[in-house]
């Protein structure tokens, strides 16, 4: 290429061309000079806070009066962020030196907040890191199409990030401080995890939730959490919505049930139970096998579950001694009509706000085509048919293990 | 003709298979999701199925002239106007489809990569790679591609398993779609991905054994197939049919959610973006590397390698034109559909008239 002269201006042109271009230093930004929000709460603002400070507009615009949001997020601090878990998470005690750093903004909506937010501080905000929005109840049920579309549209944003719905104002998440955990989204995240790992809830990230938004025949749900004594984080129960708008919640056994219906596994919750001449019984629901189908019934969909339930039992809270097989089989029937109960409840619950968080209306979608077409065209075609779905549940309980003690 | 390093039956099968796997595969889910939603996979299949009856018309018509391409053996078979005709349709048809793939490959890395760099520059960097790379002979070419093969098909693969527990098969039925409208549109379109292979036409001169252009494009278009299916599989049973419509590029969606158990490899969009660059960037040579090849042969050039520069401009230039992604999908389109139109209409002809003529396999009578 060196040889001749053309070579060699082709050269002189090319290369440095090339180093300069394919470096990438363009979007070059050192990782110290990044605001790096971590986690992000959503309120709906209070009348004195409703202060416009017109970062994204410059006449106040009718249609969103009186409709502000407040933004908590919580930023990570270069160089406090403990890294490695030896390392003491900065030098020294007192507010200052937390790794996080929490800053209130109002805006009308999350850009215009975010706007705001980037108004106030010096490093440009990256939301790569984000992991955990909390949104306060009072928002959900005013609908969360504007959250929906932000994190959505947002390419620094995973769909694995938690989307959470606190039972309160959803601020003071931002400042919970576990001692569990240096840095406070990180425990919120944690926390998530090893629940779902545990069993104690779904892989529910934000994505599943948008992914159940957008199918017809499925409504999405969420995480609904609260807190306790300040610095604990409650996971309250299941949150579930109808065209994107908060309807209801469970209570946290609820979310057992709900996964019970599901099919998901490891079981994680132990019910209690009282059974008639042993006493209460704590079990421990180990695995769930459901079968879901669907029957056409005079040209009708019919849901019929199928649950069954492996357990063992972790307590017993009485005199009597489950030390025979018809006492176990005593404490499986309690169990299986106290179940029953609760499944035909969370349906029956969901069905009278017609949200089929379930997923029913997938399973009719893709068995049975020619009925779905034929009926449902748009989504509140089959949220009002959910109202009515003949629902037939059958539970069947198993006692495993009854621990090292009879 | 040099035959020192001839191109074998499997480096013709990479050639056929990094061709195909380009710029679409980030987007593709989305358009067989909105021709029959659940029926996605089918309408991926039926694109498979019209990709491979184009793809095995033009290898069994190269076939019958092992030594000489189809700018050659063209002219003689429906005149020299007409073939320099469709000559210069195929040279306009791949230098444009260029253009738009580095455009949308510009489109993709803006949004998720660098959104601060200039899309020219973006656009730029990858054109002039591309153009360097054009000034090889056809042995060199098919070296390139089978160097980066492997990177492409194993990540593939990678991401069909790794995503495999966010699979819901519900998702997947029924399989013909609830309301597969636009079936056969969609399966066009996605067709018209595979039309880059049209390269295969170059090779058979340079190929060892020339009889076996027909077995490396079957293999080609298979595996190239199969793993287009992986791919609108897991986006579709990953997110479901109506939230692949949502999203502008499922694969790379999939892709971010797949993670490797036990958090071996948190994030698999990383590695698979750079293999979809590298996937890229073959397609594109492919393309401009048959424009280059094909007006060398049109103008009677003794060198290929001063178009490969001269073209650069109008590459550049039809990159830049559309105004937003809306005009790049809406002018892209009917010009693929043409190119499919081209592509396969084009030797079908020459096969009929080369049939009608009398033409057989010139091998197999020499071996007679």
């Amino acid at each position: 290429m060196l040889r001749t002269l053309k070579g060699f201006l082709v050269f002189v042109v090319l290369v440095p061309t090339m180093v300069s271009v394919l470096t990438g230093c363009w979007d070059k930004l050192e990782i110290e000079d990044r605001a790096l929000i971590l986690a992000m709460a959503v309120d709906k603002a209070s009348p004195e806070e409703q202060v416009d400070e017109h970062v994204t507009h410059v006449k106040p615009i009718k249609s969103l009066q009186g409709k502000m949001i407040r933004l908590t997020v919580q930023i990570a601090v270069p160089g406090r962020v403990p890294l490695g878990p030896g390392e003491s998470s900065g030098a020294g005690e007192g507010a200052s030196n937390l790794p996080v750093w929490v800053v209130k903004v109002f805006g009308y909506t999350i850009d215009d907040a975010l706007n705001t937010l980037q108004q106030q501080i010096a490093d440009p905000r990256t939301l790569i890191h984000l992991r955990v929005i909390v949104v306060s109840e009072e928002v959900a049920k005013s609908g969360l199409g504007d959250v929906n579309d932000y994190f959505r549209r947002n390419p620094q944003v995973r769909r694995s990030t938690w989307l959470l719905i606190s039972d309160r104002e959803a601020a003071p998440f931002m400042d919970v401080a576990p001692p569990l955990e240096r840095v406070p989204a990180l425990y919120l995240l944690a926390m998530l995890q090893k629940a779902n790992d545990m069993g104690k809830f779904p892989a529910d990230f934000v994505g599943e939730f948008w992914s159940s938004e957008s199918k017809l025949g499925q409504e999405g749900y969420l995480p609904f959490v609260s807190i306790r004594q300040k610095e604990n984080i409650l996971l309250k129960g299941l949150a579930y919505f109808k065209d994107s708008k908060m309807v209801g919640h469970t209570n946290a056994l609820e979310i057992g049930v709900f996964m019970g219906i599901m099919g998901y596994n490891p079981g994680g919750y132990s019910p209690l139970v009282e059974v008639p001449d042993i006493g209460v019984v704590i079990l421990n629901v180990l695995r769930r096998d459901t079968k879901r189908q669907i029957k056409m019934i005079d040209g009708e969909p019919h849901v019929f579950l199928n649950i069954k339930m492996e357990t063992s039992i972790d307590e017993v809270l009485s005199e009597a001694t489950i030390d025979s097989e018809s006492k176990l089989k005593k404490v499986e029937e309690e169990f299986r009509h106290t179940s029953y109960d609760a499944f035909e409840n969370l349906i029956r619950r969901t069905q009278k706000v017609n949200s089929d968080i379930f997923g029913f209306g997938e399973l009719i979608r893709a068995h049975e085509r020619s009925y779905w077409n034929e009926h449902v065209k748009s989504e509140s075609d089959w949220e009002r048919l959910y109202g009515e779905l003949p629902i037939t549940t059958t539970v069947k309980v198993v006692v495993r293990r009854i621990g090292l003690t009879e | 003709m040099i035959r020192a390093y001839p191109v074998t039956a499997i480096r013709a099968t990479a050639v056929v298979i990094s061709t195909i796997i380009g710029v679409g595969v980030l987007s593709f889910p989305k358009i067989a999701a909105e021709a029959a939603d659940s029926g996605a996979p089918l309408v991926t299949l039926a694109a498979v199925g019209i990709a491979f009856a184009g793809l095995v018309i033009l290898a069994v018509l190269v076939r019958r002239y092992p030594k000489e391409n189809i700018m050659q053996f063209g002219g003689r078979l429906i005149g020299k106007r007409v073939a320099r005709c469709f000559n210069l349709l195929l040279i306009l048809f791949f230098a444009t489809s260029t253009g738009l793939s580095l455009r949308e490959f510009g489109e993709v890395v803006i949004e998720v990569l660098l959104p601060e760099t200039p899309i020219k520059f973006t656009i730029m960097v990858l054109l002039l790679i591309t153009v360097i790379s054009c000034r090889c002979t056809v042995i060199k070419f098919s070296y390139v591609h089978s160097f980066y093969l492997p990177s492409i098909v194993a990540i593939s693969f990678v991401m069909f398993f790794a995503s495999l527990k966010n699979y819901d098969t519900v998702n997947l039925m029924p399989i013909i779609g609830n309301h597969p409208d636009g079936f056969w549109k969609g399966a066009m379109s996605i067709a018209a991905l595979f039309q880059s292979a049209f390269v295969l036409c170059l090779l058979i001169p340079y190929m060892r054994n020339p009889n076996k252009i027909v077995a490396s494009t079957i293999w080609g278009v298979g595996i190239s197939g199969i793993i287009f299916l992986l791919i609108v599989v897991s986006s579709i049973s990953t997110f479901g049919a109506e939230e692949t419509k949502h999203l502008k590029f499922p694969t790379l969606e999939a892709a971010r959610s797949a993670t490797i158990p036990d958090g071996a490899l948190e994030r698999l969009d990383g590695i698979f973006i750079i293999v979809w660059v590298i996937s890229v960037f073959t397609t594109l040579f492919s393309t401009y590397y048959f424009s280059v090849a094909a007006s060398k042969e049109t103008f009677g050039l003794r060198d290929h390698r001063l178009i490969s520069s001269f073209l650069l401009p109008y590459v550049f230039i039809v990159s830049l034109l559309p105004r937003d992604v809306f005009i790049l999908t809406s002018t892209g389109v009917p010009i693929y559909r043409f190119g499919l139109l081209l592509t396969i209409g084009y030797p079908a002809l020459l096969l009929l008239i080369s049939t009608f003529r009398g033409h057989r396999r010139i091998t197999d009578a020499s071996n007679a």
